[in-house]
């Protein structure tokens, strides 16, 4: 009874906090003056020019989601399973560039490149564009592939070495094993893609979402905004359907053998440690540079004084949000996972929803709802901010909570439920000890995406609260280079803090996580 | 974990706490952050009014506040919209957002740099002005001379879908008419005129030498000149028959219905006086005085002595809206 009343209690919540104020924007796309109308979705149907940045962004999102599928499944294979030399120091360089927001990798490589070089003039379109999220969504695919790999039975590939190499094991086995990872994978990058404008708006290349953004920031007109949204969330639709039809859950549940087998490299050590120190320094160390060479100790101890209050303002709420996104990503989970209402389809649907649909729309609704006298105090205080992290980024969470769950075997809880224990002592003496690791890194990642969100919070930060990303991006309007430079590097160091967390937490608990 | 849970709470309790308001001004910013913060810190210490500002960010074009302006008309958490175009404003005054304030210190603006029934009021302007390379031999001097043939693919100009460069054009269509506007920017283009990204890259595009000159803000000429880059600022048209130099104020406006329309008016008379307008002109936006009589660096000319473009403001924002899908069709046409 207290199961079911605290699963409709957390639908509730969900659907009233993001759920109904996007239904109130998207109801206004199937009306006009005279009453129901699908004109609106007709002249979208009919707008040519519409589709060659409809077709730009599935090419971009598509280029950058296969690249990245290849290439990082290669890199997680290697740098998790063979006896690559320092493959953790790879490892964690390798991760650098999901850890800083997309604009501000844009931006070091624009500090970089310039305007005017050769490679400068590239940046600036498609191929600018393709590179910078390549880069920021690789290690996402590199971290799941490895986090998969700790799945496979090694006794399988065991097996396979009897008959025949390694190479054949990979290919007959290992890839097999791995293939609904890396259709998540491509599929998680390629959601990402789609909707990232921060690097297509500032590298200047045409991309669909900035269709819904011109008609918000130039025409100010939000219906046509939110209609322009559709197209975008039909295709995430239509994917994420042939997801559920490819992957089961059952393909997706993690069962971690604690060692897996190693691939000895031999005579491809070298070369191989080559390209993947080179693809460090192109991927990790050069925009570094970018950003370094504009700075100087006076310029970052200048940025730093001006902007602290802003630093701790972000780094306090997205510490919140992170906290809020892992205990709702928990109950999220743990009703999908153990489908304890009938609500729990409906639950998953919406957090999904709300990750893919836009957050300019999510920033539009949260204001036309929630800015009323009654409501001031959520509307007027930090709290709105918050809640927008929530509804934006609830999916990831409760995802990586419930690849765990789903990993717990039911005999220990039926045991529990056996010798007497109630709902309460299950969930807090073996569901939370259990799923510690991934509450935390869902509270990492929940803490990485809150702090570098700047779309929502550029629409719904109250007065006087301003953010970090918000500082950066209103200093980047005539503001001085060393100056945004020094910011941008603030904005790293604050991202990579949890990094640091996690290590030291890794060493603390002598490497049990 | 009940400590974690106890943390979260206490913590979610203390950010719902809202700071007291009351003797407080809010105030939503298009003007650049770095010249509009050090306005705006000085009026506090000046009156003791705390103001919590929104600035805009490059990331939204500069219109994050002003839809927040639009989303907020029911509740307006905002006093006072501080605009660095009065295009805006007239789309605010449409949609009912603004109610009017007349500022005793708005009374020696000239009447076309404020709203007539005091909406809006104009200060410290930009002036859209050509940079040229210091050492070419034939400078130009209009904006026609984008259609000259002496200057075929040596010229550049900003994206016409953002901006002041919108503005401007929108401004010459109100002005020329349709038909002979159109005509101008095909020839435009027939010269091979190239786009760049912003106002400042057209800049240094001229100054390191990639083309012969460009049509910018003044604020983008002075700080290359400050810079002592090689290049010269151009006030356009400024002869007998010609149209004189398009004018950009800023445009500050009360809110209607705001939450302290008292310190509002206050922070208006202060953005609107002759104090700011002179801090403004030796700003690195170096942004010239609507005042006559305030003190601005040498490289500024006086209002009075440039010849502007006559403009209705109210005009160019309908028209801004009404040519969008015609920009968008010029830049993807060959």
């Amino acid at each position: 009874m207290i199961q079911r009343y605290v699963s409709w209690s957390v639908i509730a919540f969900i659907t009233v906090l993001g759920i109904i104020p996007i239904l109130f924007m998207l109801k206004d796309t199937f009306f006009d003056a005279q009453g129901f109308s699908l004109l609106g979705y007709q002249q979208l149907l009919k707008n040519k020019s519409l589709w060659h940045s409809f077709q730009n962004s599935l090419i971009l999102a598509f280029s950058v989601a296969f690249s990245a599928t290849l290439i990082g499944t290669f890199l997680g294979i290697l740098l998790s399973k063979t006896s690559l030399t320092l493959r953790y120091v790879w490892f964690i360089l390798l991760s650098i560039p999901l850890l800083i927001p997309p604009y501000i990798l844009a931006y070091s490589w624009y500090a970089l490149l310039g305007r005017e070089s050769y490679f400068g003039t590239l940046l600036f379109g498609f191929w600018g564009s393709f590179f910078i999220l390549f880069c920021v969504y690789l290690p996402i695919v590199i971290l799941l592939i490895s986090l998969f790999l700790r799945q496979i039975n090694p006794r399988l590939e065991e097996a396979g070495l009897l008959v025949c190499p390694w190479f054949c094991v990979l290919s007959k086995v290992t890839l097999p094993l791995l293939k609904p990872a890396i259709l998540f994978s491509f599929i998680l990058v390629f959601i990402l893609s789609i909707g990232e404008l921060s690097v297509a708006n500032f590298l200047r290349f045409d991309i669909f979402p900035m269709e819904s953004f011109v008609q918000f920031s130039a025409f100010y007109d939000f219906k046509t905004a939110t209609l322009l949204t559709m197209p975008l969330l039909l295709i995430v639709a239509i994917i994420l359907s042939v997801e559920s039809h490819f992957l089961s859950k059952k393909n997706l549940h993690l069962r971690s053998y604690m060692h897996p087998l190693t691939i000895p490299l031999g005579k491809l050590r070298r070369p191989l440690l080559g390209t993947v120190m080179l693809l460090c320094f192109v991927i990790v160390i050069l925009p570094l540079i970018g950003l370094l060479q504009q700075i100087t100790l006076e310029s970052f101890i200048h940025a730093f004084s001006k902007a602290s209050p802003a630093l701790t303002r972000s780094i306090f709420y997205a510490s919140l949000g992170a906290t809020l996104l892992s205990f709702f990503g928990f109950l999220t989970a743990y009703i999908v996972v153990n489908k304890t209402t009938k609500g729990w389809k409906f639950l998953r649907g919406s957090v999904l929803f709300l990750f893919v649909i836009s957050s300019i729309v999510i920033g539009l609704a949260l204001i036309l709802f929630w800015n009323t006298p009654t409501t001031n105090f959520i509307y007027t205080t930090p709290l709105i901010i918050l809640i927008g992290y929530l509804i934006k980024y609830l999916f990831l969470s409760s995802e990586i909570i419930a690849l765990k769950l789903s990993e717990i075997p039911q005999t220990y809880l039926e045991a529990a439920k056996l010798t007497g224990a109630s709902h309460r002592e299950i969930l807090w003496y073996i569901l939370l000890p259990l799923a510690k690791d991934s509450l935390i890194i869902a509270w990492i990642i929940g803490f990485i995406f809150s702090l570098r969100e700047s779309t929502i919070t550029m629409l719904v930060t109250p007065a006087g609260y301003h953010t970090l990303p918000l500082y950066i991006f209103t200093q980047m309007a005539n503001g001085k280079e060393s100056t945004i430079a020094s910011l941008c590097l603030m904005m790293i160091i604050a991202t990579l803090l949890p990094l640091f967390a996690l290590l030291y937490y890794h060493k603390k608990t002598k490497g049990s996580f | 974990m009940q400590q974690i849970l106890l943390l979260l709470c206490v913590s979610l309790l203390f950010v719902a706490c809202d700071k007291d308001a009351s003797k407080s001004v809010t105030v939503y910013v298009s003007e650049d952050q770095v010249f509009s913060e050090p306005i705006l810190k000085d009026f506090e210490k000046k009156t003791g009014i705390k103001v919590n500002a929104i600035y805009d960010t490059e990331e939204s074009k500069s219109t994050g506040v002003m839809n927040r302006l639009l989303a907020e008309k029911n509740n307006p958490q905002a006093d006072v919209y501080w605009a660095n175009e009065p295009i805006r404003a007239e789309v605010l005054r449409h949609k009912g957002i603004l109610t009017p304030y007349q500022s005793p210190q708005a009374k020696d603006i000239p009447s076309h740099f404020k709203n007539e029934a005091y909406f809006w009021t104009g200060f410290s302007a930009r002036v859209r002005v050509l940079v040229a390379q210091k050492n070419l031999a034939d400078k130009p001097h209009s904006l026609v001379d984008y259609t000259n043939t002496k200057y075929k693919a040596k010229a550049v100009i900003a994206n016409l879908l953002f901006g002041s460069t919108t503005a401007h054009i929108a401004a010459l269509f109100t002005l020329w008419g349709d038909e002979k506007t159109k005509q101008f920017l095909t020839q435009v283009k027939a010269n091979q005129v190239a786009i760049s990204t912003s106002n400042g890259e057209s800049a240094d595009f001229v100054a390191s030498g990639s083309y012969d000159f460009a049509l910018v803000d003044s604020d983008d000429a002075v700080s290359r000149i400050k810079e002592k880059k090689s290049i010269t600022m151009i006030y356009p048209d400024q002869g007998k028959n010609e149209i004189g130099a398009f004018v950009i104020p800023n445009a500050v406006m009360l809110i209607d219905k705001s939450p302290h329309p008292k310190l509002g008016k206050k922070l208006i008379d202060y953005l609107l006086s002759k104090e700011t307008e002179s801090k403004l002109a030796f700003a690195a936006c170096a942004q010239i005085p609507l005042h006559q009589g305030v003190a601005m660096p040498k490289e500024l000319k006086p209002i009075n002595q440039i010849k502007t473009m006559p403009v209705d403001f109210a005009k160019v924002a309908d028209k801004m809206v009404e040519i969008q899908p015609y920009l968008k069709e010029w830049l993807s046409t060959k």
